[in-house]
């Protein structure tokens, strides 16, 4: 089967799943970045120097692992993670060894005061001029010049018959303004000065998705991530829940599903106490991807005719576990998650020190090969 | 009085706590008793942590109404604080900067009546070693977020088995991406899934109901 044949394959393998339909067997898709440093033998230092060298090690890595369906995304520029979380990234061969794995420091970089920049100077301006002071201004501008070779990694996945599912990553305010202040000064923030907090949520929520959404459409994805991490259940009471994090959720979700996009619900963390609220949005639009901490089984049972789901191999197990462990987690993940509906997939992203043998045999559990 | 401020505590009532707990000390209640008090109102926010009441926010905000109130009683406070259930020696493993996650399991710790000795994150072997020699711990907690520093949390366990450290000690681990698979992958005694379960852990291990 020549490329071309092989991405539509696939791509529909996927598309199926997530329109609940019947597929001729469960997709599998990779999520994987400094684990494929690891496999193509480059440091993480140089790994993560250039979006084309991450990119090309993805590919290499994808063929190396064999029979996959798809990737989450195609590349990976460490710094980038600081605009997700608002914090300073450390970077290996800069604060961090040649060949160690980047690491988010959450600090506190914003202050209460910038709630009340950013109601009154509007989120863009008050991002920009806080990501400059306390994040750096060249840190923004090698992001920019990465973001450049969007298109030329696209045509690279897709010249070798492999879906890439999205470039592009969206959340809600919650996340940026936890990471940015730190999540213990967040949390006080939300009981001490909860109507500030909102106020600034809601002139940063207009803000949040619509960049996202085109960055995805104008590369050619069809679908785009809705990450929650730091929002999960697990870590806030219901009520706080219920106003911070729910009604910003839907907004950004509903606005990416009007877009023509297809929202994968990339959570970490344990979701499973408010799996019942996701079953508003429309059947066989969204993905749910777990990381292994919310309940996949529960989620099944409470958004199975909802929302098609991916996840959830852990970490754990691909780092320590035995190809045989690998295979048997995944196989019933297949029989009592599936066969409609699933993507079989790790829990967040593959570790750094996988073993390669452990993701073959994950992918061998939907492939049968 | 004592009551009031217990019940206030678990509700993360702050203004009530800390009049209570000012008005107790200018009459010159002695502080154990209203450091018992406080703490009284810390296992009732555990109660409903695990009664899924409460969830992690409320364990930071309990934890912050409790250190504002013990920062009303000054010296005192800090002299009675050495009467701890036990003393735990904790930190992030080497090469694994993550700090959140511990933070807030020292800081609950703390509030619960344990003797935290916290050595940061990116702690070398050789600081666990000096640390247990000079506190004493019953208890040894071990952080991690990334996976990749598994094996750095094994060799900080037979780093201190080696230093003949480990006998009479717990060594208890926690962080993202740990389970029973890592703990037995290091050879620890137990994983803690969330603060909580840290300081039930804790309590049961120095033979506290």
């Amino acid at each position: 089967m020549d490329n071309q044949s092989l991405l539509a394959e696939r791509g529909d393998r996927i598309t199926k799943a997530v329109a609940l339909e019947k597929t001729d067997r469960t997709p599998v898709v990779l999520e994987m970045a400094a684990f494929t440093a690891r496999v193509e033998n480059i440091s993480i230092a140089e790994w993560g120097s250039d979006s084309l060298i991450s990119a090309q090690a993805m590919i290499n890595t994808f063929e190396k692992v064999g029979g996959a369906d798809g990737v989450d995304y195609g590349s990976l520029f460490p710094p980038v993670l600081s605009l997700l979380w608002l914090s300073k990234v450390k970077l290996a061969g800069k604060e961090l060894p040649e060949d160690s794995l980047w690491q988010v420091s959450e600090s506190e970089l914003m202050t209460k005061d910038d709630y009340d920049r950013i109601i009154a100077e509007g989120y863009p301006n008050w991002m920009m001029s806080f990501f400059q002071e306390k994040i750096g201004a060249d840190v923004f501008q090698k992001i920019m010049a990465e973001m450049e070779k969007g298109a030329k990694i696209q045509e690279m996945w897709k010249n070798k018959g492999i879906p890439v599912m999205q470039s592009g990553i969206t959340t809600i305010p919650f996340e940026y303004f936890c990471g940015a202040r730190s999540f213990p000064k967040f949390v006080r923030d939300l009981y001490k000065i909860p109507d500030k907090v909102q106020a600034a949520m809601d002139a940063a929520l207009p803000f949040m998705a619509p960049q996202a959404i085109q960055g995805n459409i104008a590369l050619g994805n069809e679908y785009i991530w809705v990450g929650g991490w730091r929002s999960a259940g697990s870590m806030l009471s219901q009520p706080l829940w219920d106003r911070f994090v729910f009604p910003y959720l839907e907004r950004v979700i509903n606005e990416t599903i009007d877009a023509g996009l297809i929202p994968i619900l990339h959570f970490d963390s344990d979701w499973t106490r408010d799996l019942e609220r996701f079953k508003v949005f429309p059947k066989g639009k969204c993905i749910l991807e777990l990381d292994g901490m919310t309940d996949i089984f529960k989620a099944k049972e409470i958004l199975g005719d909802t929302m098609c789901i991916m996840g959830d191999v852990p970490a754990s197990l691909f780092t320590l576990g035995t190809p045989d462990e690998v295979y048997k987690y995944s196989r019933k993940l297949i029989e009592e998650i599936g066969p409609k509906g699933f993507i079989l997939h790790s829990g967040c992203d593959i570790p750094i020190d996988a073993k390669l043998e452990n993701v073959q045999a994950m992918v061998a559990a939907a492939s049968g090969k | 009085m004592y009551e009031v401020i217990s019940n206030a505590l678990a509700e993360l009532d702050e203004d009530i706590v800390l009049d209570g707990v000012k008005d107790l000390f200018d009459k010159g209640v002695p502080v154990f008793d209203i450091l018992a008090a406080l703490q009284k109102g810390m296992e009732e926010v555990g109660k409903k942590f695990e009664a899924k009441e409460y969830f992690l926010s409320e364990l930071i905000m309990s934890a912050d109404v409790f250190k504002e109130a013990t920062g009303l009683l000054g010296d005192a406070f800090t002299v009675n604080a050495s009467e701890s259930l036990g003393t735990v020696v904790m930190g992030t493993v080497k090469e694994d900067i993550h700090d959140i996650g511990k933070d807030i399991v020292v800081t609950i710790l703390k509030c619960n009546g344990f003797n935290v000795i916290d050595l940061g994150v990116d702690v070398p072997y050789e600081k666990f070693i000096e640390a247990i020699k000079e506190h004493n711990p019953q208890i040894i907690g071990l952080s991690c977020l990334l996976t990749s520093a598994f094996e750095n949390m094994k060799k900080t366990i037979i780093a201190i088995e080696e230093a003949g450290l480990r006998d009479g000690r717990t060594i208890l681990i926690g962080g993202g991406p740990t389970d029973q698979k890592v703990c037995d992958y290091v050879r620890a005694d137990q994983v803690c899934k969330n603060a909580q379960e840290a300081v039930e852990t804790c309590k049961k291990i120095v033979g506290v109901k």
